[in-house]
């Protein structure tokens, strides 16, 4: 066997133990966690996006640490300009685990927001608040919000819904 | 957050003790590192990160707050020893390209 077949053998062989691993995974588990609307949690927030990420394949430990930063920011948000610090108001953190990547649902009952226009944050020209947005945009493939008085969502929560896609060997 | 602090070569460190910095304790953080630098009135300091094992947007604000403060009165600020964690967020928002960062806090002081 030359270098160039045994390259290719490795390569299916490699796609073969990662499809393998996302059919042991327990894919499309569901699973939600409430959460009041209180800065002090954001310990317990990162805590239970870290034990979401230990059922994922692929490399667990960067999804946490990605995962968390965005989910954590995106908590921060809802407390600050959602609920304007009131803390004892609700979120409720929901988590689907796909094939290919993870969803993470925020549910709010604060005030909607029109997202800004996402711009990379200028820390030389003395920016020192406002990297939030920024941060989980640069972390999340997809991420989508729809306000409560959207005509899609209806019962007085907004959404604001990320996926992140596992990381594995060859990313 | 609880910090400890020590002043070598006319070099003050601090040491976060506490494993996150996030919204909800960096505006104490910072109000800390802020009485530090004015009773000890040295202006050129080290974060020694070791035990920091999460920051956010709030905490690289205080960072960011910090630098600013020092470099304007012609002073700096190094980072020392950022566990992954720490510099995955660095490397998102580009911060790495901001903070002098090292290693170890031995060749943060060596590189005044």
């Amino acid at each position: 066997m030359n270098i160039k077949q045994q390259s290719n053998k490795n390569t299916v062989l490699r796609e073969a133990v990662k499809n393998l691993i996302i059919s042991l995974s327990g894919m499309t588990e569901e699973k939600s966690a409430s959460f009041s609307s209180d800065l002090s949690n954001l310990q317990s927030v990162r805590r239970f996006v870290q034990e979401i990420c230990k059922k994922a394949p692929g490399d667990r430990e960067r999804l946490a640490i990605e995962l968390q930063l965005a989910i954590n920011e995106i908590f921060c948000n809802i407390v600050k300009y959602g609920y304007h610090a009131r803390e004892n108001e609700e979120i409720v953190i929901k988590y689907q685990l796909e094939n290919d990547g993870v969803y993470v649902t925020l549910w709010d009952r604060g005030n909607s927001f029109r997202p800004p226009e996402i711009k990379s944050p200028d820390v030389i020209g003395g920016q020192e608040r406002g990297f939030g947005l920024y941060i989980i945009h640069e972390i999340a493939d997809e991420i989508t919000y729809v306000p409560k008085d959207s005509e899609s969502q209806g019962e007085g929560w907004n959404c604001t819904r990320i996926f992140k896609r596992y990381f594995f060997e060859e990313d | 957050m609880e910090v400890l602090h020590q002043i070598e070569n006319d070099i003050l460190t601090i040491t976060p003790l506490g494993q996150s910095l996030d919204a909800k304790n960096a505006p104490l953080y910072k109000e800390e590192v802020m009485k530090l630098i004015e009773t000890t009135g040295k202006i050129k300091l080290i974060f020694d990160l070791n035990q920091l094992q999460f920051i956010d947007s709030s905490g690289l604000g205080t960072f960011l707050s910090v630098l600013r403060f020092l470099n304007a009165k012609g002073g700096a600020l190094k980072l020392a020893h950022l566990n992954k964690p720490i510099q995955t967020m660095f490397e998102i928002v580009s911060m790495h390209r901001i903070f002098d960062i090292f290693p170890n806090v031995k060749d943060a002081i060596n590189s005044f």
